[in-house]
């Protein structure tokens, strides 16, 4: 199967590769990147953080929590800390299902389907706005045992999601289906700690198309993970989530992007 | 004693406890700070990278090569990964000298002054630029055995020294001070990544009246660590010397600056 890419637009995936100095991205994703660090200076630091994030996110979920299956949706372009490379190094059993939208993630998955032996991955083409697909998908029935917990990754997509696609309703519906015991790890764009570099950021995307929502913190944790048992240290920056180095670390007017972890009790 | 601060003019030091997001720095550091950021946005990135490059550097020669004795000029504000914090948390007995040109720094002194009880820290108010002064000091002379390796840490320092202050004199003044098997650590800012931004902000710099000299990275190599022994991986963009974790990194384009660590031989 060939997929079709519309490069006149420019695609969330594409431009976060490009903050990130990848090299899978098209004139449209850079131009709307270069936009977005007009307004955002700060920008390639915040996705940063946030892929470290979650690196440190599912090396948690594995090596404390003792998951080992993933459903990792909105997984962008294959990158570093892609979640089977860091779940796989402390368990090499562990099983992860991508999901992105973007035919050039599809184009590419074939690095994302480098398991170890004793693991399993498994990539599919499909849109966290319909949560049917990827539950029903074939992909995730042979991978996932769902009487097990699975660790459920929304990061950084759920800001691509305006409220009239009910993102609450879609990440219920989600962690409806996943065991007693799963995980949610999720990370948003906020508007709290600079409005206006931040909706300058949003304003670029939807010049492009993207339709893109910042949300605070309060809106951020009940749209997600209401009724869930937070894990420390809560919802906070994703820079302050866990940090692993002595370092210093980014400002909140940087990094403005929150995460989070919790267990569905 | 009681320092004069020159509020007028900003220092780089409190510009960079600014970028650092501290709290030590005066509306005239700021604005320059401000405006350095208008041309080289992801100056703050590049101000903690530099930071963290300091912080390995500093593990590596306490684990990795035995130093115990640290010649810092051009300390800063306290900021995390402060020298003897980093080197004491392994070895309680490193002992450290500290040298800015900065009165606000000798005003803060106090919090790198709290050494371990076992190693010993002291402060001089000195200026790179007179070398022979730094080590003819009573605290460089009652705190450092010079029969024994030093590590010598010039880190983000040298590019406020422009050719006609003669930093190839300095350089060699204090190398051959230090015994043999000492090391020497060095990061420098340079235009070879990002000319127009790293040229904005240099214009700001000299628009408030500080001096200072961007080089290349075979600029530096030449001279700051001509007839040492470089220790792997050579002079690199900061944030690729020795990295830890797997997280993503910062482009050379952001932080435009190189580093190094050698040994004397």
């Amino acid at each position: 199967m060939r997929p079709t890419i519309d490069t006149s637009k420019p695609h969330s995936a594409r431009v976060y590769d490009y903050y990130l100095g990848g090299k899978d991205h098209f004139a449209a994703d850079r131009e709307t990147a270069l936009r977005a660090m007009q307004s955002w200076a700060a920008v390639r630091t915040a996705v940063r953080e946030n892929r470290a994030f979650l690196g440190r996110a599912v090396r948690y979920l594995v090596g404390e929590a003792a998951v080992r299956q993933f459903l990792d949706i909105g997984t962008g372009l294959p990158s570093a800390n892609n979640v089977h490379e860091v779940a796989q190094e402390v368990a090499p059993e562990c099983r992860v299902v991508y999901v992105d939208n973007d035919p050039v993630v599809l184009m590419h998955a074939r690095s994302l389907l480098t398991s170890s032996p004793a693991g399993r991955t498994a990539y599919i083409d499909a849109d966290l706005r319909d949560p049917a697909a990827i539950l029903g998908s074939p992909e995730v029935r042979d991978t996932l045992d769902l009487s097990q917990p699975v660790g459920l990754m929304l990061v950084a997509i759920l800001h691509f999601v305006t409220d009239e696609d009910s993102p609450a309703a879609l990440v219920a519906t989600l962690l409806d289906t996943l065991a007693p015991g799963s995980y949610l790890v999720a990370s948003h764009v906020t508007p709290e700690h600079d409005p206006e570099g931040v909706g300058g950021l949003e304003r670029a995307y939807r010049q492009g198309g993207i339709a893109a929502q910042a949300r605070t913190a309060d809106e951020f944790a009940e749209m997600a993970f209401g009724g869930l048992e937070m894990i420390d240290p809560g919802l906070v920056l994703v820079s302050e989530w866990r940090p692993e180095e002595t370092g210093p670390r980014p400002l909140a007017s940087e990094v403005n992007w929150y995460g989070g972890i919790a267990r569905k009790p | 004693m009681r320092p004069n601060f020159d509020t007028t003019k900003p220092h780089p030091a409190r510009m960079y406890d600014y970028l650092l997001g501290g709290k030590d720095n005066f509306a005239v550091d700021r604005e320059t700070a401000e405006l350095v950021m208008q041309s080289w946005r992801s100056a703050r990135s590049a101000a903690r990278e530099n930071r963290a490059f300091l912080g390995r550097a500093v593990r590596y020669l306490v684990r990795d090569a035995g130093i115990r004795q640290f010649l810092d000029i051009g300390t800063g504000l306290p900021a995390a990964n402060n020298v003897h914090e980093v080197a004491q948390a392994m070895q309680p007995e490193c002992r450290v000298v500290y040298a800015d040109n900065d009165p606000i720094v000798l005003a803060h002194a106090r919090a790198l002054l709290a050494s371990s009880p076992e190693g010993r820290t002291a402060y001089i108010d000195a200026d790179l630029r007179e070398p022979e002064k730094i080590l003819a000091s009573p605290a460089v002379v009652k705190t450092l055995d010079f029969s024994q390796p030093v590590a010598l840490m010039l880190v983000a320092v040298l590019h406020f020294v422009p050719d006609a202050d003669n930093p190839v004199h300095i350089m060699s003044t204090l190398l051959d001070a230090l015994p043999s098997g000492s090391y020497l650590v060095a990061s420098h800012a340079t235009m070879e990544y990002d000319p127009e931004g790293v040229a904005g902000a240099g214009a700001a710099y000299q628009a408030r009246g500080l001096t200072g000299q961007l080089r290349t990275i075979d600029e530096l190599a030449e001279l700051a660590f001509r007839g040492l022994e470089m220790v792997d991986p050579g002079v690199v963009p900061v944030p690729e010397w020795r990295p830890d974790g797997d997280g993503p990194r910062p482009l050379a384009a952001e932080v435009n600056a190189n580093g190094g660590v050698a040994r004397k031989p």
